[in-house]
């Protein structure tokens, strides 16, 4: 393989897939990125072996061929060359290394065989629709927080995405078993009959870089296994978790009749305030509603107490009380767009639904704490 | 070569089998199935991800190592899990490939109902209740002469024939027998045989479709009408009414009518005093309680008839002497230890009869406790019972204690801690290490082993 | 005291139901001939009985969709028309024990039987004791019950235990270490309802506190069990 590329193109690509590679690894192969050069360009692939992504750049080649060669290290020298460099790369010359030239600088680096990289099947993908890359990136970003990172529950380690039979959307899901993050954009075309999948947050979080300029269309591609997504010359293809996502339905309350309404920004500002307070570990905020304001308050044993206020719009009787984990209204006030954030409440042990007021197609339902 | 795998899997499976026991073969290991070997990879396949997850943490590194000795190339197993299990339910198909003869057990005859008219109003007949397989003895021999009488003329001679006696003791065999037995004998005759409530049933259909006259007709056509379990229709006052008339009409035209009840005419306390005298005006026959000759004739006609091979005349004795009630349930424990021993694939034989049965024989299900169990140990090794508590550890006191931890996590399902507790407050450890103990012991001392067994028959009564 | 306040939501953990995800083992063998080898009974009808939690449910759930029975609690009994009921062909009961003793259903439940027996079709009573044991005051529907055959499920061994929360936990799509299994066997009661509500705390403890499912959380999440009882 011999051939000649342009730096920025080569970064840019290389950071995307280099995303991908684990920083530790046992096989040793997958710290490499697979670079393969034919008549469509240099094509890099990184895996973890339940992702893998392949990236296109166009390219001047001389020698067709290929190899595979650690991507963090290659990433960095790259990012080192200065800026305008044409890079020539080279395998074949020096037995078993890709030597990497620019201007007077020179690289060997130790490769191997690319018959020992691991290829993801990508089997038969039978469901495929395409959707603004700024839906899927909104259905990713609101959700990411709630997904569980505690392994013991690998079905809740994802998003589940899904076009419920109730409405045309397409909804994604989320929870840790505290709170939850339902989102709906509208339903793509074609994504109507596709199963309910669960996405991995690995798979979610690469996306969402991909996509974050928020611009043009995304092709997805799915099975009951496999999810792929299509942008541009990027292919990322991942294993779905294999497990089955609870009936969420079932924990949404329909009965939460106490709403309050606030304005978000002001509210957020004060629980982040009380929360300074409240012990590391529980983190402990209590919600007095009473009228027109609520009060905010965190004690501490160790550190005493604090109190805060903001005005409400509230419709129930009397004084409703309720305590809530700190970081989890603040990760769900982070979410809302609009100016004011909505509580459907019913009591202190009961699930609290939380809204937009100016996004009808995002719900959250969040667990209080005994306080 | 597929055929040359598949025998390796067999092999495979009768080391599985030998190292890990029946029981651990029968849930995890015998529900595999063998799919195909390529490339040094064995693939079997499970019915569900648990079971597959199971096997391969518990059993997987046994079943490549004994693969491995019957084939060197094989170095990986990997399992699948086949969709659709829910269809091929694998433990029953196996079951019947390892030859539980399922061809002579007593198999339901489907009550065949008589190509008749009026029998379409009726109840269906049971084509194994004819007088030939009614056993008779000194209890019913009174009640089969008339019913005989009753199949074997034409002739009128008692109106009605009420056949009383308590549950099942062959009343309804000896209606459904004269039926059978006119039917053959003289097809042009009309029987209806129903039960009470099917009766009550169709009046009362009757009169919502608004239909009483063609119920009428039927019912007050038959040659012979029969009526089973009258004390069923007791408290419906217009069933009773109609009964009377039909039963009136009946008796004015000569036509035979056979009842039964689980009591004589005058106990009927629900049914008028005019129906109960009528009912009273025929022959009226009490069926007994059989003795241990008609049971046990009962159970040897039963047998004969079943086509059951080699049956221990001790277990028959057996039934006969416990299941004393009635016949039914003596014919059901009969049937049920048949079906037993084809479903486990072994012999009949007393110690299985009093296993298979012990829900009947046992007249109640006493849980033995911990505290019985502490004060027949403390009985049987002569030691005073505040020593199960104590903290003394004479070897004297020490070893029935540990006896008594033995027994009480072998027939309680209380758990060590809670074990420990009641012996003076011990840890679930102490407990662990006695019954590890015992079951040491009980395999090198004999008469430890006895005195065990003993204290576990008193214990289970 | 819980490791935390956090209160989690009520997530219905999954259900399987099928044959295939029974848990076979000596214990319930026996029941699963049985309902295996129908319609091949030696008479239309079969009890079932074991103690709570032991798979009577799961079993029944699986005969009925196995023979297209209609499955019916006793107060659904009674408010049925008995006749229909005969006339699907294949019936069971729920809670059998209660309803043959109870003077209500008995009647009912004697005609059932009668008509399936007449009709060809097929009858399967469920319930924690045997029919030996039920209170049945009315004699006709006594002696069918005591001469129908009656197959019952163990309270599991040690193994079986083990095995079962195993099973318990991957419904739940669980992870956990066999190391827990042992911890837990050895120290619950020998029961399957024990081993039900083991392994729902231990979950829940989990959830709540975001933390895998070890040995220690098990020792706290049983301390947290006994000062509760």
């Amino acid at each position: 393989m011999q051939l000649t590329i342009e730096r920025s193109a080569f970064l840019r690509a290389l950071g995307h897939v280099q995303n991908v590679v684990e920083r530790r690894n046992t096989i040793p192969i997958l710290s490499n990125v697979q670079l393969v050069a034919n008549e469509a360009g240099l094509s890099l692939t990184a895996t973890d072996l339940d992702l893998a992504i392949v990236e296109t750049v166009a390219c001047e080649v001389r020698r067709p061929g290929g190899t595979t060669a650690p991507a963090h290290v290659l990433h960095d020298i790259v990012r080192k060359l200065p800026d305008g460099a044409q890079i020539e790369l080279d395998y074949g010359a020096e037995a078993g290394r890709l030597v990497v030239r620019a201007a007077r600088s020179k690289f060997a680096l130790s490769c191997l065989p690319r018959e020992d990289f691991p290829v993801m099947a990508d089997g038969d993908l039978p469901y495929h629709f395409v959707l603004p890359a700024a839906d899927l990136r909104r259905l990713i970003e609101k959700t990411r927080f709630a997904i569980s990172t505690e392994e013991t529950r690998y079905y809740l380690n994802g998003i589940y995405l899904h076009a419920p039979e109730d409405a045309p959307v397409l909804r994604g899901v989320a929870t840790d078993g505290h709170r939850l993050a339902h989102i709906e954009i509208s339903l793509p075309e074609g994504a109507g009959g596709m199963p309910g999948v669960i996405m991995p947050r690995k798979a979610a979080l690469e996306v969402h870089k991909l996509i974050e300029d928020g611009e043009g269309v995304i092709e997805i591609a799915l099975s009951d296994s496999k999810i792929r997504f299509s942008l541009g010359d990027i292919v990322l293809t991942s294993k779905l978790i294999d497990g089955t996502f609870p009936d969420y339905q079932r924990v949404i309350p329909s009965g939460n009749d106490k709403l309050m309404e606030v304005d978000c920004k002001s509210f957020a500002a004060a629980v982040d305030r009380v929360a300074t307070i409240s012990s590391e570990k529980s983190r402990a905020v209590k919600l007095t509603v009473n009228g027109s304001t609520v009060v905010l308050s965190a004690n501490s044993p160790e550190q005493g107490s604090g109190t805060d206020e903001v005005p409400v719009n509230f419709n129930g009787e009397g004084v409703l009380e309720i305590g809530f984990n700190a970081r989890y209204l603040l990760d769900i006030t982070g979410q809302i767009d609009g100016e004011n954030a909505c509580f459907d409440l019913s009591d202190g042990a009961s699930p609290t639904i939380v809204r937009d007021a100016a996004d009808p197609g995002a719900l959250y339902v969040l667990m209080p704490m005994r306080v | 070569m597929d055929q040359e795998y598949a025998g390796q899997w067999q092999r495979v499976c009768t080391r599985l089998r030998s190292e890990f026991g029946d029981a651990a073969y029968n849930s995890w290991l015998r529900p595999l199935m063998f799919e195909r070997i390529d490339e040094g990879m064995a693939h079997l396949q499970a019915p569900t991800r648990f079971m597959r997850d199971w096997v391969l943490s518990h059993y997987g590194e046994r079943i490549r190592a004994f693969w491995q000795a019957e084939d060197k190339t094989v170095r990986e197993i990997k399992i699948a899990v086949h969709s659709g299990a829910d269809r091929a339910a694998p433990g029953a198909a196996d079951r019947n490939d390892t030859g539980v003869a399922t061809d002579n057990t007593p198999t339901p005859v489907r009550a065949a109902a008589l190509e008749s008219r009026a029998l379409r109003m009726g109840s269906a007949l049971d084509s194994r209740y004819q007088f030939d397989s009614f056993v008779v003895g000194r209890s019913n021999e009174l009640a089969y002469a008339a019913a005989r009488r009753v199949a074997d003329t034409a002739s009128v001679n008692f109106n009605p024939l009420f056949l009383y006696g308590g549950v099942g003791l062959g009343k309804t065999h000896l209606m459904h027998a004269i039926a059978w037995h006119i039917h053959e004998r003289d097809p042009g005759r009309e029987v209806i045989y129903l039960s009470a409530e099917r009766f009550m049933y169709q009046f009362v259909r009757a009169l919502r479709d608004r239909e009483t006259m063609a119920f009428k007709q039927v019912f007050r056509s038959a040659d012979v009408l029969m009526i089973d379990d009258v004390q069923f229709f007791s408290r419906k006052d217009s069933t009773q009414e109609e009964f009377f008339h039909t039963f009136n009409e009946l008796v004015d035209q000569n036509k035979q009518i056979v009842i039964s009840a689980d009591r004589s005419p005058s106990d009927l306390e629900d049914v008028e005093e005019r129906i109960r005298s009528r009912l009273g005006w025929g022959l009226v026959v009490d069926i007994h309680q059989t003795d241990f000759e008609l049971r046990l004739g009962i159970l040897e006609a039963k047998l004969a008839r079943a086509n059951v091979g080699d049956f221990p005349p001790k277990v028959l004795e057996f039934l006969a002497h416990r299941i004393t009630s009635n016949v039914r349930e003596l014919e059901g424990a009969l049937n049920r230890l048949i079906a037993h021993s084809h479903l486990v694939g072994r012999p009949i034989n007393l110690e299985m009869t009093q296993e298979a049965l012990q829900d009947l024989l046992r007249a109640n299900d006493r849980r033995v406790t911990i505290e019985e169990i502490q004060k027949k140990v403390a009985q049987h090794f002569n030691i005073r019972l505040a020593d199960m508590h104590s903290a003394r550890r004479a070897r004297a006191v020490a070893r029935p204690r540990q006896v008594a931890m033995y027994l009480a996590k072998q027939l309680t399902t209380r758990s060590l801690p809670e074990i420990g507790r009641k012996f003076g407050g011990r840890d679930h450890t102490t407990v662990m290490h006695a019954v590890k103990r015992i079951e040491e012991l009980r395999q090198t001392d004999a008469t430890l082993a006895e005195d065990i067994d003993l204290l576990r028959r008193m214990l289970e009564g | 005291m819980n490791m935390t306040d956090q209160m989690i939501l009520d997530l219905p953990a999954r259900k399987t139901q099928g044959r295939a995800d029974f848990l076979i083992t000596d214990s319930n063998a026996d029941a699963v001939a049985w309902l295996d080898r129908w319609p091949d009974w030696p008479g239309h009808a079969l009890c079932l009985y074991g103690p709570e939690g032991s798979g009577k449910s799961h079993l029944l759930h699986w005969w009925c969709a196995q023979t297209n029975a209609r499955r019916l609690t006793p107060a659904q009994l009674l408010d049925a028309d008995v006749t229909e009921l005969a006339a699907l062909g294949a019936v069971a009961l729920d809670n059998a024990g209660p309803a043959a003793g109870s003077k209500a259903a008995a009647e009912p439940l004697l005609h059932l039987y009668n008509l399936l027996r007449e009709q060809g079709g097929y009858l399967l009573l469920a319930a924690r004791q045997p029919p030996r044991q039920w209170q049945v005051s009315l004699p006709d529907l006594r002696s069918r019950l005591l001469a129908a055959p009656a197959v019952g499920i163990q309270a599991p061994d040690d193994r079986l235990l083990v095995a079962v929360m195993a099973k318990m936990f991957a419904d739940r799509q669980v992870r956990v270490g066999p190391n827990v299994l042992s911890y837990l066997a050895t120290r619950i009661e020998r029961s399957f309802a024990a081993a039900e509500t083991a392994v729902m705390k231990l979950d829940r403890t989990s959830l709540s506190g975001r933390r895998p499912i070890t040995v220690p959380l098990a020792r706290m999440a049983m301390a947290a069990e006994e000062k509760n009882d």
